[in-house]
């Protein structure tokens, strides 16, 4: 058996094949803490949701504690903030050791692969790598093997078996976005930048004074809100009408340059370059893909950004919000087809 | 003899044979696009849509606005949510509008939620142009049916038009033959809330919303006992033309033009009925009729999931319905008296209906001597109460030769020779009471072809019934089902009749043999043929299964994604102090703020009037809520220390971040205000002031965090903490 692992700043996911069908698990990447009263266990209890204790709280993790945040007008705690393992909060980390394990099936055999794909939400690699290694020892102590596979990678075999997986996958996550270079297969070149959909949200509730109250009076940054705006957009992209779209679209156009300039500089340097002779596509995946004309926008950008290969096309995954996991769990059975086909 | 004659005809029959073949596999390789053709592609939407239901459609992607075109746009009460349920989950949710770029899938259903806030029935689609099935006998109508849709049921959704006191999982699961253990595997999405959720006991008593989808577990569906399913609608598709095409689609939207006559197993394919007679049909027109299970077809009837299937191409006044069952009653014919009632071609139409037997005038009491053929032909159609399924409906006709049996006594107009189960009309051509019917027990409706009329060579009348004599015609009947479809065979001309006679007889008549040895041949291999493309046809569309390698079906995303829960064993334990620290609000629940701000002003909590001892006072200010003076009796000086400790080791995020919450931090429009709790009183740090929109409401009781930020600050923890317990004039 062979299983992947996407774990992104907002949400976890696990994809394995078993029989004919591939089993998915996912949960939100986030707890929220409840004063450990009798009458909360037992609201608890009677809606079958599960809980954990710590001292005097009681923790809520998952999709649960997105619920009862709101319902308790708590605060959901992310358990990856930004994309970084917390170093300063150790009930997070086991909050997220759990939530890890609630992912995990045991393994049929010991040390069975598992490709995963970790948050990446810092600029420099030692901070990535030590997130890395985070997720790998906990992945470990499930039984699996750890494998890190880019979410870029891991577009392109999800997407582009049309093109022999030849192309660019492109991956926009909440806390971080990168661009992979594949030619067959292989991974040339990897651009990877420390901007998200948060850093959209955030400098939109920053800069369109976006507020809200706390029921104990604080006023806070209204990042749900901005979230929200930021779905229910309408219009386009490219020519934004209103005020608000410009910003957005600003923000939208600030977030794909980067990308690609940062692609443009690193994918100039890659080795096997001249071997992509032909336009290759270019397939992006992630939830900031999911507003109205970023496709146009994209490719309006990539018009303007010298990349040292040739783009035919842009389009959007057809593996929704599994692309990145579905694109792992190919890579696991491409690594485990020579071990069956000996057998 | 004959056989020794016949010998130097074998050569010529193993060359027919094999031009038969190869005959045949030219026109499946050039004529029949079956086994080339694709799956059918079917898409599913349900809610607020003019006609919603699932419709094949010739092309493998669709984009969501084209689709929603086509099937008649929103409603007035649709928002422009539309959740995506692919593979059995609800994994994309978008925003309809003409530059939406999503693409929509085969086998994808789309769920377009109302504005309205109730979802007890759906109010503003067509209920005439609506392509969902309805269901049930009551509760139809606009207003008070529900929406239903089914995914990982069969191999595409369905989408079904229910009552509301039947949209309930139990019932549901109880209509389509499931034990009620299944209840448990179904995942339901309701328009209330999108997650899915597995059924508990209470659930599955509840009515479901319009615009709920239950998605099935198929590991656990019995799907031998599933009754058949509402058939999509057939539609033919045209990309819209002013469709943005800024960026390229990585699919071709090209119309495929083999279009899959066949939308579901339950049909097949027969000719279409001419204006008057079945044998008039132009040739290449093609209609779907309803073919009878042989699992269910007589609990169709009493099962609120099955369709009622279309009439057939029979064109009598009154066409019995599907089901019915009434027995049979074939009357003994008289004595004709009137010529003209012998050659009624179009009454002796036989009708491909279910459940029609008789296929010729066969009441001839008295009574109903002077009543027109069509009339004779619907009464006697009806079916047997007592009747059973078809044991084989996919069998090929074949002219059966069964010795003439004479029917009872011409002057009884009474007389029933039916017997209950089965009933079949043999052709008696030697009594000249009798009119010789084909005899043709149940037998399926099969394509087979039929000789016009004017390939008769004696120009009788397009029947095969066609008496013999005409002034004496009779009929006997056999046991036949009431409830088979019943098609004729080919009628045997003369020469064929003398054919089979001949071989039957083992005639020496030469000429006479080869011409029924090829005639046997020939209607051998035609049914042959006609049997494989019937089977062909009726094969049920299952689940594409998986290839050898599961890698190539990976890739090529043939494997369905099944959402199973996280799997956490018993109550977990943790260790440490939560961090409360939150400098924003995440929860990304999709609900309102509730309000801006709460006008009811809290109470300052009354002052201490107790001093207590110091070493107890730091290690309760930790408590977040309140002070409590037994609790800080009762607490130990490790307290402290722990505090202590927990507070250096916070880093200078954090501090910034508990600086917000806890020390009243505001940064807005530049300004930075920080209000200090323990003196009560608030610091301006820019020139540009924003007041605090709650200033005076603000607690000043001290937080936990508070403490620590005095810490990092480098004063006295135990000094901070004494002023905080007692209030600013009663330091000590």
């Amino acid at each position: 058996m062979s299983i992947a692992l996407d774990l992104g700043t907002f949400r976890f996911r696990s994809l394995r094949r078993i029989g004919e069908n591939l089993l998915s698990r996912q949960d939100r990447a986030g707890y929220c803490v409840l004063p450990a009263l009798a009458s909360y266990e037992q609201l608890l209890r009677n809606g079958g949701v599960e809980f954990a204790r710590c001292d005097d709280s009681l923790i809520l993790m998952g999709e649960g504690s997105d619920d009862f945040a709101a319902l308790f007008q708590l605060d959901f705690i992310p358990v990856v903030p930004n994309g970084s393992i917390p170093t300063n909060d150790p009930l997070s980390r086991q909050v997220l050791a759990a939530i890890v394990d609630a992912m995990l099936p045991d393994p049929v055999a010991p040390g069975e692969t598992c490709y995963v794909t970790p948050p990446s939400g810092s600029e420099h690699s030692e901070e990535r790598k030590t997130t890395e290694e985070f997720f790998g020892r906990l992945i470990r102590l499930r039984g699996f093997t750890p494998k890190v596979m880019p979410a870029g990678m891991a577009v392109v075999l999800a997407d582009l078996v049309d093109t022999g997986f030849t192309g660019i996958g492109m991956s926009f996550g909440a806390s971080s976005c990168d661009a992979v270079l594949a030619w067959r297969g292989v991974e040339v070149a990897t651009a990877h930048i420390a901007k998200g959909g948060n850093w959209i949200d955030h400098t939109l509730a920053n800069e369109s004074d976006r507020y809200i109250w706390s029921p104990s009076g604080e006023r806070l940054l209204d990042v749900e809100g901005a979230a929200k705006s930021k779905v229910d957009f309408r219009g386009s992209l490219l020519e934004p009408s209103a005020r608000s779209d410009q910003l957005l679209a600003t923000l939208y156009r600030d977030l794909i340059a980067t990308l690609l300039q940062k692609a443009a500089r690193d994918f100039s340097v890659a080795p096997r370059l001249n071997e992509i002779r032909r336009p290759i596509p270019v397939v992006c995946a992630g939830g900031p893909t999911q507003i109205d004309g970023f496709l146009d926008l994209l490719a309006s950008a990539l018009t303007s950004v010298a990349l040292p290969v040739e783009v035919n096309e842009v389009r959007h995954t057809a593996s929704g919000d599994f692309a990145v996991a579905r694109g792992s769990l190919i890579a696991a059975e491409l690594e485990l087809q020579p071990q069956r086909q000996a057998a | 003899m004959f056989l020794r004659r016949s010998v130097w005809l074998l050569p010529l029959v193993v060359w027919l044979c094999a031009t038969w073949n190869d005959a045949a596999n030219a026109q499946n390789l050039v004529n029949l696009p079956n086994r080339q053709q694709p799956a059918p592609k079917y898409y599913g939407v349900i809610g607020e849509v003019m006609r919603p239901g699932v419709y094949q459609l010739p092309v493998s992607q669709i984009t969501l606005y084209d689709f929603i075109q086509h099937v008649g746009g929103l409603t007035e009460d649709a928002t422009s949510n539309i959740r995506v349920i692919r593979r059995g989950r609800v994994g994309l949710q978008t925003y309809y509008s003409e530059n939406t770029r999503m693409d929509v899938l085969p086998n994808d259903l789309l769920v377009v939620d109302s504005k309205n806030a109730s979802f007890s029935s759906v109010q503003n689609f067509d209920p005439e142009r609506s392509r969902t099935h309805r269901t049930g006998g009551q509760g139809r109508g606009k207003g008070q049916s529900v929406q239903i849709a089914f995914v990982n049921l069969i191999h595409r959704p369905v989408v079904v038009e229910m009552s509301r006191n039947q949209a309930k999982v139990a019932t549901i699961v109880k209509d389509l033959g499931q034990i009620p253990e299944v209840r448990s595997a179904i995942k339901v999405i309701s328009p209330r809330n999108v997650r899915s959720q597995p059924q508990n006991k209470n659930d599955a008593e509840k009515s479901l919303d319009s615009g709920t989808v239950l998605i099935f577990n198929p590991t656990v569906l019995n799907n031998a006992v599933i009754p058949p399913m509402p058939p999509a609608t057939v539609d033919s598709f045209m990309p819209s033309a002013n469709r943005p095409r800024n960026v390229q689609p990585h699919r071709s939207n090209a119309i495929d033009p083999r279009v899959a006559a066949i939308p579901y197993p339950n049909h097949q394919t027969v000719p279409a009925p001419g204006p008057n007679s079945y044998s008039a049909m132009p040739p290449g027109r093609v209609r779907l009729v309803p073919h009878p299970s042989p699992n269910n077809s007589i609990a169709a009837p009493n099962n609120r999931m099955t369709t009622p299937p279309n009439v057939g191409p029979y064109n009598g006044n009154t066409v019995p319905p599907y089901g019915v069952n009434t027995p049979p009653t074939i009357h003994a014919p008289a004595p004709r008296t009137n010529p003209e009632a012998q050659e009624t071609p179009r009454s002796a139409e036989p009708s491909i209906l279910p459940g029609s037997v008789a296929a010729t005038p066969i009441r001839t009491d008295d009574s109903s001597n002077n009543e027109t053929a069509e009339e004779s032909t619907a009464t006697d159609s009806e079916p047997s109460a007592n009747s059973t399924p078809v044991a084989d409906t996919t069998t090929p006709v074949v002219p059966r030769v069964d010795p003439p049996v004479t029917a009872p006594a011409a002057n009884d107009a009474n007389a029933v020779v039916a017997t209950p189960n089965t009933t079949a009309i043999t052709p008696t051509p030697a009594s000249p009471a009798a009119v010789p019917v084909s005899p043709v027990p149940s037998v399926a409706v099969t394509p087979v072809a039929r000789p016009q009329p004017s390939e008769s060579p004696n120009g009788q009348a397009p029947i095969y019934s066609a008496p013999q004599n005409p002034a004496a015609p009779s009929i006997t009947a056999q046991t036949t089902n009431a409830t088979t479809a019943i098609a004729l065979a080919p009628p045997s001309t003369p020469t064929e009749a003398k054919a089979e006679n001949s071989a039957a007889n083992g005639s020496n008549n030469v000429p006479g043999g080869w011409i029924a040895l090829l005639a046997i041949v020939a209607c051998g291999f035609a049914g042959t043929i006609a049997w494989s493309i019937a089977k062909q046809d009726n094969t049920p569309v299952e689940r594409p299964k998986p290839p050898r390698f599961y890698l190539d079906a990976l890739i090529g995303d043939q494997l369905a994604v099944v959402e199973e829960r996280p799997n956490r064993d018993g109550v977990l334990q943790f260790h440490g102090a939560p961090n409360k620290v939150a400098p924003r609000r995440i929860d990304l629940s999709d609900h309102d703020i509730p309000r801006p701000h709460f006008a009811v002003p809290q109470t300052t909590p009354a002052p201490v009037e107790q001093s207590v001892p110091i070493e107890n006072t730091v290690a309760s200010v930790a408590a977040p809520e309140k002070i409590d003076l037994e609790q800080l009796k009762n607490t130990q000086a490790a307290g402290l220390v722990k505090l202590a400790k927990a507070a250096r080791d916070n880093s200078e995020e954090q501090q910034v971040s508990s600086e917000k919450k806890t020390g009243r931090t505001i940064r807005f429009d530049g300004a930075h205000k920080t209000e200090d709790l323990l003196s009560g009183q608030t610091q301006q740090h820019s020139d540009s002031q924003t007041p605090a929109p709650h200033a005076s409401t603000r607690r000043s009781r001290p937080r936990a965090n508070s403490v620590m930020q005095a810490t990092e600050d480098g004063s006295s923890l135990l000094d901070r903490a004494l002023s905080v317990v007692q209030p600013e004039g009663r330091k000590s």
